[in-house]
C-alpha cells in the first residue's frame, strides 16, 4: 500500500468525509464492476456500489492495515452481491442475449470494449447456471483477473475449493456454450 | 485455443464496464454516508488483569459450592459402640419400672399401692382370668 492511501485511509478513520471521497471515486469503479457481472442488473449494481461504500464507512475504522484495502473493499462488496442473489429472483437469459454473445464471439478484435448492457447479456447468457458461490469465483477470477491468492481471501475459501469451483464453473459455461453452437 | 477459451480470454480483455455518471454517483453516495460506528473498545492491562481475578474467584466459589454438596449428601455412619447396641448384643432383660424405685422402703411401698390403684380393671382381669383358668 502506497503511503498517500495509508494517509487518507487514516484520515478516512478519523471521521474525514472528503478523504472518504477519494476512497469512492477510486474504487468506484471496481465496485461497479463486480456488481453489474454478479447481478446483471445496471440499476441494483450501483444500488450495490452504494451500500458497499456505506458499509466501508461504517467500518473503516475496524480495517486492518495490514491487508490490502482493495481486497478489504472487495470482500465487503462479494458479501453484499451474494445476499443480494439470495435474495432477487434466479438470474435468466433473455431471447435478445444470445444476440448479443454472437456478435461478441464473432468479433475478431481482442481488445473489444463492451458496454453495459452487452456485458449484461453476455455474462448473462453463458453464467446462468452456476451457483452464487461459483459465479463469485468466476467472476473474480475470470472477469476480473483477481490472482487466486486474492480470490481466497475476498471469498473465504481455502485454495482448493477456489480451484475446484472456477473448475465447475469454466466447465458449466463450455456445456452452455456448446448448446450454443460454439465450439 | 477452443471458441469457449477464446470468449472467456476476450472477455477479461474487454476490461471493467464504466459508470455512466461517476461524479453523480460519488455525490449520492457522499450524501448518504451515516455516522461512523466506533471502534471495539479494546481492554486497558488493569481490566483485563480484575477480569482474571474475578474469574479465579468465582471459579473457587463454584468449586466449594459443589464440594459442599456433596457433603451435604453423605448420610450419617451409624455409631457402633453405643449404649443401645450393647444392650441389644448381651440380651440383658428390660429394665424395670422407673417408679417405685428411690425412697424409703415405705414409700416405695405407697408408690407401688398407688399406681396399683390407678390400674385397678386391668388387675381384676387377671385375677378372674387366673381364676377362670382354674
Amino acid at each position: 500500500m502506497i503511503q498517500i492511501e495509508r494517509d487518507i485511509i487514516s484520515r478516512c478513520q478519523q471521521g474525514d468525509k472528503e478523504a472518504f471521497r477519494w476512497v469512492v471515486q477510486t474504487h468506484q469503479r471496481m465496485i461497479f464492476s463486480l456488481a453489474l457481472k454478479m447481478l446483471c442488473d445496471e440499476e441494483e449494481a450501483k444500488d450495490m456500489v452504494q451500500d458497499t461504500f456505506i458499509r466501508v464507512w461504517q467500518s473503516i475504522r475496524s480495517y486492518d492495515p495490514k491487508k490490502t484495502f482493495s481486497t478489504w473493499i472487495y470482500t465487503i462488496a462479494s458479501r453484499l452481491c451474494i445476499d443480494r442473489l439470495k435474495r432477487a429472483n434466479r438470474i435468466i437469459a433473455l431471447p435478445e442475449d444470445e444476440l448479443a454473445l454472437r456478435r461478441f464471439a464473432s468479433d475478431n478484435d481482442s481488445q473489444q470494449t463492451l458496454e453495459n448492457k452487452e456485458w449484461v447479456s453476455i455474462v448473462r447468457m453463458i453464467a446462468e447456471s452456476l451457483s452464487d458461490k461459483q459465479r463469485l469465483v468466476f467472476t473474480l477470477c475470470q472477469l476480473e483477473g483477481q490472482p487466486s491468492s486474492e480470490v481466497e481471501q475476498i471469498t473465504g475459501l481455502d485454495a482448493k475449493q477456489v480451484k475446484s469451483n472456477l473448475y465447475v464453473a469454466r466447465q458449466t459455461i463450455r456445456k452452455r456454450l456448446i448448446e450454443l453452437g460454439y465450439e | 485455443m477452443n471458441k469457449t477459451e477464446d470468449i472467456l480470454e476476450k472477455l477479461k480483455a474487454a476490461g471493467q464496464p464504466a459508470i455512466d455518471n461517476p461524479d453523480a454517483l460519488t455525490d449520492l453516495i457522499m450524501s448518504n454516508l451515516p455516522e461512523q460506528k466506533a471502534p471495539h473498545k479494546e481492554f486497558s492491562a488493569k481490566s483485563h488483569a480484575i477480569l482474571i481475578a474475578l474469574r479465579i474467584v468465582s471459579s473457587m466459589a463454584a468449586l466449594y459450592l459443589v464440594g459442599f454438596f456433596f457433603y451435604l449428601q453423605q448420610e450419617p455412619v451409624a455409631k457402633v459402640e453405643t449404649a443401645y447396641n450393647n444392650k441389644e448384643e448381651t440380651n440383658q432383660p428390660a429394665p424395670q419400672p422407673a417408679y417405685c424405685t428411690e425412697g424409703t422402703p415405705r414409700e416405695i411401698l405407697m408408690c407401688y399401692m398407688e399406681h396399683r390403684q390407678a390400674q385397678p380393671d386391668t388387675y381384676k382381669q387377671l385375677k378372674q382370668m387366673n381364676y377362670e383358668n382354674k
